[in-house]
């Protein structure tokens, strides 16, 4: 009777132990502001956060169960899914991600390999949005460009100041030669 | 409501021998928030209440075991409120297995249909639930169709509708297909000795 009610006390902290676990690893995929997910060996997304929802236009349940290609490339979502496998992770790729209302975001996709004992059981997909990086760096490019244009017209706006004053000179030194009485 | 869920129906449904997984009010909670809200939430649980069977969704703990009949009550009461149809039962079932906890337990094992269907949908099933039992009868992955079972497990027929659904999300996150449809060819409500259930795909 006393075994029997040890473990049922123990099956209940167990079942608390569980219901925190799992509130908080739900807070925290709810809360990261990364868009992840997890891929399954057969290239079918299984596991997705808001951030992925947010990001790509469509719904969490609408995310899982779609093929990744319909998310990426086919032949872009391949190469990192290969390389995934013989390094067992990679950093910082750039990628484009399809979105719900046929847009293209360029994200810098970083992955890891999941293994259990011994077979691959699935790719974590974590990206980092690179629209607002690619548009100061195109903003920048256009100043750079701007400031080239300007550097080129100041420094030949100097030249031909040199070249005045160089003249000026010149013909301090000479004698002024005013007009025969 | 159109009352078609009695207070007599509900004590009969809450007879029913066996339990089940907190997980599964869960998914309908998160499911009832996704369509209606918090509003609409609180409308399934006042009319619970009025049933006799209070639950406070927020406070379910999803590994903790709940009566098997609780189930049934809380989907027939959704499905009055919302005056769901069974399209949307369906959907429901389907969504559950996008965000149940109990099947991301299992995604280890998502690496091949073959493992999913014959060796863990058995124990998805007693993971979920006391009584009753998931039998893998046939996948053919060439013609493209896979065939179960479901034994001693006789909730209610607005379950048979759920359960559609939930194979076809089972499925989804198994076989990359634009379609996939699910046909409960018999019926234990319909006098067959078990329910079977035929999923096929493009």
């Amino acid at each position: 009777m006393e075994i029997e009610k040890n473990n049922e006390e123990k099956i209940s902290t167990l079942i608390e132990d569980l219901t925190s676990l799992e509130n908080y690893a739900r807070d925290l995929l709810y809360f990261l502001p990364l868009p992840i997910c997890l891929v399954s060996p057969m290239e079918i997304i299984l596991e997705a956060n808001t951030a992925l929802e947010k990001i790509s236009g469509y719904k969490i349940e609408e995310i899982i169960g779609k093929p990744v290609e319909d998310f990426f490339a086919k032949e872009e979502i391949e190469k990192l899914l290969k390389e995934t496998r013989e390094k067992s992770f990679t950093e910082r790729k750039e990628i484009n991600i399809f979105t719900k209302n046929k847009r293209e975001i360029m994200v810098s996709a970083s992955t890891m390999l999941r293994k259990s004992e011994g077979e691959i059981i699935g790719y974590f997909l974590g990206f980092f949005d690179l629209t607002e990086i690619k548009k100061k760096e195109k903003e920048l490019q256009i100043k750079v460009k701007e400031l080239e244009k300007f550097h080129k017209l100041a420094v030949g706006r100097e030249l031909k100041m040199i070249e005045l004053k160089k003249e000026i000179k010149t013909l301090k030194k000479e004698p002024i030669k005013g007009p025969s009485v | 409501m159109n009352q078609e869920l009695t207070k007599e129906i509900a004590k009969k449904l809450m007879e029913i021998k066996g339990e089940t997984r907190g997980v599964v009010f869960k998914t309908d909670t998160e499911y009832v928030l996704k369509e209606k809200g918090e509003e609409g939430l609180k409308k399934v649980e006042e009319e619970l209440e009025k049933l006799g069977y209070p639950i406070k969704f927020k406070e379910i703990e999803t590994m903790a075991f709940y009566p098997i009949g609780l189930r049934a009550i809380s989907l027939l009461v959704i499905k009055e409120v919302f005056n769901f149809d069974d399209e949307k039962i369906k959907e429901m079932g389907l969504f559950a297995t996008k965000t149940s906890l109990v099947i991301k337990i299992f995604l280890k094992y998502f690496f091949s249909v073959q493992r999913v269907f014959s060796k863990e949908s058995p124990k998805m099933w007693k993971k979920h639930w006391s009584v009753g039992e998931l039998i893998p009868v046939e996948l053919n992955e060439e013609k493209k169709y896979s065939i179960l079972i479901v034994k001693d497990f006789n909730l209610h027929p607005v379950y048979c509708c759920y359960l559609r659904g939930y194979f076809c999300g089972i499925m989804q996150m198994l076989i990359k297909s634009p379609q996939i449809t699910s046909e409960e060819t018999k019926c234990f409500f319909r006098g067959d000795e078990y329910h079977e259930y035929i999923l096929k795909w493009k």
